[in-house]
């Protein structure tokens, strides 16, 4: 036991001695892939080995590839007592595009000190348009008519071809741009198919599409990210079971699947020559028209409806044009749709009902209702025609006259429509030259200083104005009387006579004050006037000048005036002088 | 001391026909482009407005014409955020709102954080006013309000009683929208998706995971720069980062 416990000592003092014994040099960099040929969809493989040393590697300089990181490794050899150690960054590469792709030199920061790898050049053979049946797994997108007309819907179909199990599946539809794009419902079905002696599981997306204007378009290549299960090779004997996918020994491997890209050549639909307008719609159709009640009387309502069904542009059906008698009122109401795309197209049906109002008894026809659209198996324009609707009106049943309320006028005014776009594009140029002219906001210093200056100045203003008016406007002196005189009132030693004049003049002087003239005395009525005038109600005048009369009396009728009075007068003064200085 | 003049004066001269030919050429450069894109050359003349606007000029017109060069060019990203440019500084100009609205329709993606139209009534002159039309608009109805103000305090009379206050408020709500707009510029950073498409991702790098994708035109707000990489915001849990090359800062 003491013997292999020495043994380990022994090891690990030789590792330390030998790993001191590593030279410091500079670290070897050295970027390696698997393949520099390969086919579309394919990955390789690359590996960026830091020989005598450990760092990082930028590899944000790879715009061709779509980069996965796959781990880092350290292996430390010794081969003749000398001891080496690399690091391996491993990274998954999956080409973006086809044809000479590079890998350029990335940097590695080894030590503070960076490095740089060559660059690689990585060929990417185009795909085969013939499927050889060779491929595990391949992807192909077919429509069901490269000419279609504008308008006419066609069907989109991305084909999965896998020979192998694949697991992680994310689909990238095309972008489908010039065209209106909806998936079929449930459309996706997988079955199985031989090529080239090969037998594939294939699945089925199906797009229906329809094309939005006339000329040349291309549909995008459509993309599947996946993951490839690539089992290894098996042992024989009796742990051949253990190499079983189930016991995780399959990898995976990531790949991208593209299919080419389809151009479709959209036909424009010829002039349309016909009397009527033409309906825009594109495929085969079929119009009917149908009247709940042929015969009834004035006033009553019938339900006309026309339906439109068939398969093709079905959605974009208008309400057809209806020439209906002027002894009717008509009331719309909203479309009803019916429509289900399909592997066909859009099939389906779109009905317009509206409720007709006779007006006058008498026998009416319904002029057949004419459906304009655009045949595209015989590539021509056709016309459908309702049957013609006889309505029998008989006169009202009630006695008086059905009053309908109608327009005022007797002339049938048009038909009032929303005003839709006919066609979409942007407003001109603005060539005004001062739109070389830099449009500059205020500074908020600016903005700050013009919003302080006035309230600036208005304080300003107002700080002279009390400087200034202080020492001659009547006002003021005024009121600096009324304040001495209130003053005076309160010395200890002053007598009753000297007392009541001094309230007597502080009341006094703070009206003067408020009416900004000078004085010495007022009457009853002068102080009630100034009082009202400047806010007093009637009652608050009078008391007020009851307060006056009061001391007056007291200080003219020579009554001895006690201390309670005297505080009780002094209050009521001071009260009064405060509210008046307001 | 007489040839100092004469050397202060041809500086002066060099100085100024400097400046007028610099002009000269700014217009001539703008007119090019008008003619670029009425010749159907619309990458041409976005290069012409792009070298105007290089030279400092920020006009609403000059963006505009800039958003119709990039959208006639097939350019919905560039398009949009140059039409959004264009409204900070003019939103009341009816050309630009019906372009901007076309282009919108053209975008893929559905707005992110949808604003509400009730914001839109009770703020609305914030909506139609530019930033400066505000601040005037504030600078105004404070001057009238001092005005009064002293007209008072000189006449010792409680006149204008009403107006004043009417001035006061409409004072303080265009000072606080000002002040909103100064705030919202320095703070509230939005950007416009550039590429026709884009991976946000949960990382700085290329290879982080893939969180969601946006398209050209789709407006973002801007939270965090870091290094060469942005984290964007487009709606309410749809968080992300993307290079800033793929998205310009209105």
């Amino acid at each position: 036991m003491l013997g292999r416990t020495r043994i380990c000592w022994i090891f690990v003092i030789i590792f330390v001695a030998l790993s001191l014994c590593i030279p410091v040099q500079a670290a070897e960099i050295q970027a390696v892939v698997d393949r520099t040929h390969i086919g579309p969809g394919e990955s390789l493989e690359l590996t960026v080995s830091i020989k005598s040393g450990d760092g990082t590697v930028d590899i944000s300089p790879i715009r061709d590839f779509k980069v996965l990181s796959g781990g880092t490794s350290t292996s430390v050899q010794i081969i003749n007592g000398q001891m080496s150690r690399e690091v391996n960054h491993t990274y998954t590469l999956i080409p973006l595009k086809e044809g000479r792709l590079v890998i350029p030199p990335l940097t590695v920061m080894s030590d503070k000190t960076p490095q740089k790898t060559a660059e690689i050049v990585v060929t990417v053979s185009p795909k085969t348009k013939e499927k050889t049946g060779g491929e595990d797994v391949f992807a192909e997108g077919q429509v069901s008519n490269s000419s279609p007309y504008t308008g006419e819907p066609f069907i989109y179909t991305f084909k999965l071809y896998n020979a192998v199990q694949i697991t992680n599946a994310r689909l990238q539809k095309p972008e489908f741009s010039g065209f209106m794009a909806k998936e079929v419902d449930n459309s996706r079905k997988t079955y199985r198919t031989v090529m080239a002696g090969r037998e594939y599981q294939v699945t089925d997306l199906t797009i229906l599409l329809v094309p939005l204007g006339a000329g040349p378009k291309t549909i995008d290549p459509g993309s599947l990210e996946c993951d490839i299960v690539v089992r290894q090779n098996t042992r024989r004997g009796p742990f051949g079971i253990l190499d079983d996918s189930f016991f995780g020994q399959g990898r995976v491997e990531p790949r991208v699947i593209r299919t080419e890209p389809l151009i479709v050549t959209v036909k424009p639909l010829p002039t349309f020559n016909g009397k009527e307008q033409f309906s825009g719609l594109v495929g085969t159709f079929q119009i009917q028209s149908d009247v709940d009640k042929t015969t009834l009387n004035v006033g009553e309502s019938a339900t006309l409806s026309v339906t439109v069904s068939g398969t093709g542009n079905i959605m974009d059906a208008a309400a057809p044009e209806i020439s209906i008698p002027d002894a009717f009122k008509i009331y719309k109401d909203a479309p009803q749709e019916n429509i289900q795309p399909g592997v066909n197209g859009y099939t389906g049906e779109k009905i317009f009902r509206m409720a007709l109002v006779p007006l006058k008894e008498g026998k009416y026809t319904l002029e057949p209702i004419a459906l304009n659209f655009f045949d595209v198996s015989s590539g021509q324009y056709k016309t459908r025609l309702t049957a013609p609707v006889s309505i029998t009106v008989h006169p009202s049943m009630e006695k008086d006259r059905l009053e309908v309320y109608s327009s005022p006028t007797s002339e049938p005014k048009p038909m009032k429509k929303n005003v839709e776009f006919t066609g979409r594009d942007i407003l001109p140029l603005k060539e005004d030259m001062d739109a070389l002219k830099t449009q500059k906001a205020i500074s908020a210093a600016w903005f700050w200083a013009f919003l302080l200056v006035p309230a600036l100045l208005c304080l300003g203003v107002k700080a002279y104005l009390m400087r200034t008016t202080k020492k001659d406007d009547p006002s003021s002196l005024m009121a600096l009387r009324a304040d001495q005189a209130l003053k005076d009132a309160c010395k200890p030693d002053v007598s009753a006579d000297e007392f009541l004049t001094c309230l007597s003049r502080s009341l006094i002087s703070i009206l003067l004050s408020r009416a900004g003239v000078k004085g010495e005395s007022l009457t009853y009525l002068e102080a009630e006037t100034i009082l009202k005038s400047i806010g007093f109600s009637e009652e608050a005048a009078k008391l007020a000048t009851r307060l006056i009369e009061r001391i007056d009396s007291v200080r003219f009728s020579g009554h001895d005036l006690d201390s309670e009075s005297r505080e009780t007068l002094l209050a009521e003064t001071r009260e009064l002088v405060r509210k008046i200085s307001r | 001391m007489k040839g100092f003049k004469h050397i202060l004066l041809l500086v002066m001269l060099i100085f100024c026909s400097g400046r007028i030919t610099g002009a000269g050429e700014i217009a001539q450069t703008f007119l090019d482009g008008i003619k670029n894109y009425k010749e159907g050359r619309f990458a041409e003349a976005a290069a012409n407005f792009y070298k105007v606007a290089d030279e400092g000029i920020k006009n609403g017109k000059l963006f505009y014409n800039l958003g119709n060069s990039h959208l006639k060019n097939g350019d919905i990203g560039n398009a949009i955020l140059w039409y959004e440019r264009s409204l900070k500084l003019s939103p009341d100009d009816p050309d630009l709102k019906f372009n901007y609205e076309y282009a919108l329709s053209l975008t893929r993606d559905e707005k992110g954080d949808k604003e509400l139209p009730l914001v839109r009534i009770l703020f609305f002159w914030k909506y139609l006013l530019s930033q400066t039309h505000i601040q005037w608009a504030a600078i105004f109805f404070n001057i009238i309000f001092w005005s009064l103000m002293t007209v008072r305090v000189i006449q010792r009379k409680d006149h204008f009683k009403t107006l004043s206050h009417l001035m006061l408020t409409l004072g303080l709500i265009f000072t606080l929208t000002a002040v909103y707009n100064d705030y919202e510029a320095d703070f509230i950073k939005e950007a416009v998706i550039l590429p026709t498409k884009v991976s946000i991702r949960s990382g700085l790098t290329n290879d982080a995971t893939e969180l969601f994708v946006l398209h050209a035109g789709t407006k973002v707000k801007i939270d965090k720069e870091k290094d060469d990489y942005i984290r964007i915001s487009f709606s309410e849990g749809k968080i992300g980062w993307i290079k800033k090359s793929d998205a310009g800062v209105i």
